[in-house]
């Protein structure tokens, strides 16, 4: 298992949306929910995809949904990294 | 295909497979991660229906309305199979999502009020929201378990269906205003399955692999009631575990040898964007015998990226079938030729703003389109001016309109919209009843159809219909400084060949001095998403009284469009230093 921390994820995410959805450059902030972002619930279950690809791991679809802020999403990746089920 | 006499509804066509091959899989369910497994063969599929409508027959009367809120699972197939036999009218709905405090499901419930909502415990459990979300609604509930102990039969008196009963309500877009649900009867049911399966040459007994939800006319018709029709095996993927690892429905198709698999345009766009080669090791795909590309927008492009990403795998891009259809003629109207793929006609952009096909003047005029195949057989389609009610002439572009056994009865207890849509007649030709479909196209010489675009306000998106007035009114009501009744929602097509949402939207003159533009952007974005679950890719603020309006007060949403992509509206721009709303206090 990759070792990351949680700022670690979270940047991650944020880097990743700012690309995807072309936010203007500068912070985000973690602790807005994604819909105000306009992250919509197809392009949640991308993020989820990229996150399982980057880290190798799997994920159910509606993590994003179930963990709907950069923070949340973060800290619930963080703290089963090491109880998540390993990519085949 | 068979000995017996030709089945007059559904409820007798699951009767007939259940007798014939009662040990044959008609389902299967494919849990997200893949690894668990569910099936259901003919004979429980018959008697858990039995058991299902034995149980709706007594707290609802034949004709009522069952509205059907389930996840992805085969406990929806039993309920649907359930309201058949019952003889009470199914009404598949989408599930209402958690962020959404209005959506399109209550608009629904009170347009059909049904007498029953059906839906599985463990939903209810994981979601007690949605029980308090119909808590007004005046229904009871009816929970399906797909399977737990054996089926026994049930030894009850069903009512006998006919041909003319209406089988189920299909409401084609989330419109949170006025909804409009297409009533099929089981003879536009049998009508529209024969027709597919001519058309698409569909075999006796194949396989089928779906992950179209089953609320959606083509995940229903293709997913659930073909395979049926045809004694098959119908393998079902959520659409979710589609969406995060597109190529498992490719590796479904393979592991089941699937003959049939269908999806809207940018299922096959995704698949070919998410191409990794390590996993497609192993894939066969070469048992594919028919791609369906319907629903949007069939992109040219999208045909050869996916043929060329997975030829080597096996596929042969003759499988690819773009289709022309829509719920109000049950499912297909028009389609390809089994296993011979695409064909194409370059015209002329400037030319077809007129409504001419005429020959592209060179590559910057030329627009390739895909042809959508010709009509199936038993139906008729012609090219209509709108305005006079005539068959245009050769080479002209018209308003699609569709005949035959496989147009629905109209819309429920709609009478207005059901005159204007269902019952057109052709100026001269009185006494035949056509569908208007809100589409533009022309017919080539070979007789095929293509489609050019619409004059209905209607946006898809990812294969999905969203009514522009509905985004209208959410944008609106997402900050006061916004003008009532002066928007405009439309789609545009994006530099990948997609369909995306733009909003023009007027500021009260009020707020004109105070207005923070990105603030009210940011507003106007989580609210559109929340409520209709598609993020807008433009949101264009304008000064008021500059939105175009007809003189009598109507919202000229293409020539509002038109203005737009020219770059002809003036948009209001955010200070320069102004920061939006969710990039606030980060850190």
């Amino acid at each position: 298992m990759p070792h990351v921390t949680q700022p670690e994820i979270a940047a991650w995410c944020a880097d990743y949306l700012r690309r995807t959805l072309k936010l203007p450059d500068g912070p985000i902030d973690v602790n807005a929910e994604f819909p105000s972002l306009g992250l919509d619930s197809a392009e949640s279950v991308f993020l989820v995809s990229a996150i399982e690809d980057w880290l190798g791991l799997e994920l159910a679809s509606d993590t994003a949904l179930e963990h709907p802020t950069i923070a949340q999403l973060a800290n619930f990746i963080a703290d089963r990294l090491d109880t998540l089920t390993l990519r085949t | 295909m068979q000995a017996q006499a030709q089945p007059a509804t559904l409820v007798e066509v699951l009767e007939q497979r259940a007798a014939e091959h009662p040990s044959v899989t008609a389902f299967v369910f494919i849990a997200e991660r893949g690894e668990e497994h569910r099936h259901l063969t003919y004979g429980e599929l018959r008697d858990r229906a039995r058991l299902v409508a034995a149980s709706l027959t007594r707290r609802a009367a034949r004709g009522d309305r069952a509205v059907l809120l389930f996840p992805p699972g085969l406990e929806f197939i039993v309920a649907f199979f359930g309201c058949l036999a019952a003889g009470v009218i199914a009404v598949p709905l989408m599930l209402p999502r958690r962020t959404a405090d209005r959506d399109s499901s209550a608009a629904i419930v009170m347009d059909c009020s049904p007498a029953i909502a059906m839906t599985t415990s463990d939903l209810l459990e994981r979601r007690p929201e949605i029980r308090e979300r119909f808590a007004g609604a005046g229904f009871d509930w009816l929970l399906i378990a797909a399977a737990d102990d054996k089926p026994h039969r049930a030894d009850v008196e069903l009512p006998r269906v006919r041909p003319d009963d209406v089988a189920l309500l299909q409401y084609t877009s989330g419109s949170t205003s006025a909804p409009k649900g297409v009533v099929v009867a089981h003879d536009n049911l049998l009508a529209n399955l024969e027709m597919v399966r001519i058309a698409m040459g569909n075999r006796w007994r194949s396989t089928f692999v779906d992950w179209v939800p089953h609320y959606h006319d083509m995940g229903l018709m293709m997913g659930v009631m073909q395979p049926v029709y045809l004694g098959g095996t119908s393998v079902l993927m959520a659409p979710a575990a589609f969406m995060q690892r597109p190529l498992n429905w490719l590796r479904i198709i393979h592991q089941y040898r699937a003959e049939f698999a269908c999806a809207p345009n940018f299922a096959y766009e995704l698949c070919a964007g998410r191409f990794r080669a390590e996993q497609m090791q192993g894939v066969d795909l070469s048992c594919w015998k028919l791609a369906l590309n319907g629903a949007e927008p069939v992109n040219i492009d999208t045909l050869e990226r996916f043929s060329r990403t997975f030829a080597p795998y096996g596929f042969d891009p003759g499988t690819l079938y773009p289709g022309y259809g829509l719920a109000e003629a049950t499912l297909q109207v028009s389609g390809g030729v089994r296993g011979a793929g695409w064909t194409t006609r370059d015209i002329s952009r400037v030319a077809l703003l007129q409504g001419d096909v005429t020959e592209p003047a060179g590559s910057a005029d030329r627009l390739t389109l895909v042809s959508c195949g010709r009509s199936v057989i038993g139906g008729e389609i012609a090219i209509v001016d709108p305005d006079s009610q005539c068959r245009v002439a050769p080479r002209r572009v018209g308003e699609i309109w569709v005949s035959g056994a496989h147009v629905a009865r109209g819309y429920w207890r709609n009478h207005e919209a059901t005159t204007a849509t269902f019952h057109a007649q052709l100026a001269g030709s009185p006494g035949q009843a056509w569908l208007r479909t809100g589409d533009l196209g022309f017919i080539g010489e070979d007789g095929a159809l293509f489609v050019t675009g619409r004059i209905k306000d209607l946006i898809i998106i990812r294969g999905m219909n969203h009514y522009p007035q509905d985004i209208e009114r959410t944008v609106q009501a997402s900050d006061p400084a916004l003008r009532q009744d002066y928007g405009a929602a439309f789609s545009i097509i994006d530099d990948d060949g997609s369909e995306k949402l733009a909003v023009v939207q007027e500021v009260e003159r009020t707020s004109l001095t105070r207005l923070n533009v990105a603030d009210v952007v940011a507003r106007i974005r989580e609210a559109v998403v929340r409520q209709h679950d598609i993020a807008p890719a433009v949101i264009a603020l304008i000064r008021p009284a500059t939105l175009p309006k007809t003189t009598s007060g109507k919202i000229q949403r293409s020539l509002t469009r038109k203005l737009w992509l020219e770059g002809a509206l003036e948009v209001m721009r955010p200070a320069a230093d102004a920061v939006p709303l969710a990039a606030r206090s980060g850190n």
